[in-house]
């Protein structure tokens, strides 16, 4: 803990002295392409993205998962962070571009210009395509409005620093591949819009990914147990591609013993995407690198 | 036809019965066992439904009315909160005031029923009705079970 903080409080000051280097960095206007946005696409982008997991009330079921009025509340080693209302509102994103939205899910950078804090996984998203970013848009303005409006996150200091988050952008937000894979539409769900990398992978004391444990499974932030390893090297070892595939599909694993925990939203979420990506996740995970499961602690 | 199945599936039935509930466990022990019994039965079961394990009516009979006599096994053993060292992950809040546990045991019981009356012939009439048997684990494991330590 002694050590944590020493490194917090260098990580903060290291931030202040960057201070100009920290400022956001939205994309270019000029050089954004995208077609008009296409609402079934942007449906399956929706559900692949997982986005009504994090942004519709908690424990909201059927319709009401598309009640995109945020506030459920994250805690996390940073803060307390909640959802922000993303439904089409005065209160959500009834004023914003494709572009605003582009550059909040590649950038991690909102309208007014400051960092988002990465709770919102756009270190994962900053790998989207432009047109699916342009089809989200197009589903999400399809969406019910909600006016609901959210409290503020509540972040002890260094963190509630927003500037600072532009020194961490710099340590961890990158758009290119993560590993090495013959399986591109699986590594694209995988490391960028299906984000699952975010509770699959570890992280470094700065909250960033740790790279050389890709996938290897992670302590569970909500407490109890672990996130499993996704990698051959773990419980995985013993599934075929479609056992993945059906799992991703059904929740029910290769025994019929039914998924847990947040994975019971993703695999609502992936239930709804086609066949043929999840057989795409399966085969990116069946060629991952082999890492071991973590020790116990 | 009928009446042998019924006949065999009630000696298997009894059969897995008798070896998962032997005497002297505790009530702990004893609910672990039959969810393992129904586990045990879902892997037959659901690996016809993904077409893994090749279809057959009697096999399938059988293995529902074996899960039928775990999950009515079950339901008692449930109705009341037992204060254990024993390692379980059974929620505290199957026991809360507004729980719908022993009603989703019910619709389990009740989707095995309408299978086993159906008597499905092949796959596309079975498909379904494992369906509806499946759906209903999910969505009490999903409320009522906590994750692995």
């Amino acid at each position: 803990m002694r050590l944590r903080n020493k490194l917090t409080l260098g990580a903060a000051l290291v931030g202040v002295a960057l201070w100009f280097v920290s400022a956001a960095k939205p994309l270019d206007p000029t050089e954004w392409q995208s077609q008009p946005g296409d609402v079934l696409r942007g449906e399956q982008v929706f559900n692949i993205g997982g986005c009504a997991s994090c942004h519709m009330e908690k424990g909201a079921k059927g319709e009401a998962r598309l009640a995109l009025g945020g506030g459920q509340a994250f805690a996390t080693p940073f803060g307390t962070f909640y959802a922000p209302n993303i439904s089409p509102s005065q209160a959500g994103l009834s004023n914003w571009t494709t572009l605003d939205l582009a550059n909040a899910l590649l950038r991690g950078v909102r309208p007014d210009g400051a960092h988002y804090y990465p709770v919102f996984p756009f270190a994962s998203y900053s790998r989207m395509e432009p047109q699916d970013v342009a089809d989200l848009k197009a589903y999400l303005d399809s969406l019910p409005p909600v006016s609901r409006v959210n409290q503020p996150h509540d972040i002890p200091f260094p963190f509630n620093i927003r500037r600072s988050l532009g020194f961490w952008k710099l340590l961890f937000l990158r758009d290119t591949p993560v590993v090495e894979s013959a399986e591109p539409r699986g590594q694209y769900i995988v490391e960028g819009l299906g984000h699952c990398a975010e509770c699959h992978t570890p992280r470094n004391i700065l909250g960033g990914l740790d790279k050389g444990r890709w996938l290897a499974g992670a302590p569970n932030p909500e407490g109890k147990g672990r996130i499993p390893n996704l990698t051959p090297g773990g419980d995985l070892a013993n599934w075929s591609v479609e056992d993945i595939a059906y799992y991703l599909e059904t929740g029910f694993t290769p025994e019929f013993d039914t998924a847990g925990s947040t994975m019971v939203e993703v695999v609502e979420n992936l239930s709804t995407a086609s066949a043929e990506d999840r057989l795409a996740i399966a085969r990116y995970l069946k060629a991952l690198p082999v890492l071991a499961d973590a020790p116990k602690p | 036809m009928r009446l042998k199945t019924m006949i065999l599936a009630g000696i298997a039935g009894l059969t897995i019965a008798a070896s998962a509930y032997g005497g002297g466990h505790s009530p702990v022990s004893q609910r672990q066992a039959a969810m393992k019994a129904i586990g045990g039965q879902m892997r037959t079961l659901g690996g016809m439904a993904q077409g893994k394990i090749a279809y057959d009516d009697f096999a399938v009979i059988s293995a529902l009315e074996i899960m039928r006599t775990a999950a009515a096994s079950a339901q008692p053993l449930f109705a009341t909160e037992i204060d254990s060292a024993e390692e379980t992950r059974a929620m505290p809040a199957i026991w809360a005031a507004d729980s719908d546990f022993d009603a989703r045991i019910g619709q389990l019981i009740a989707s095995l029923d309408v299978a086993i009356a159906a008597e499905p012939a092949d796959m596309d009439s079975y498909r379904p009705l494992f369906g509806a048997v499946a759906g209903t684990c999910k969505g009490c494991h999903e409320k009522y079970r906590a994750p692995e330590e």
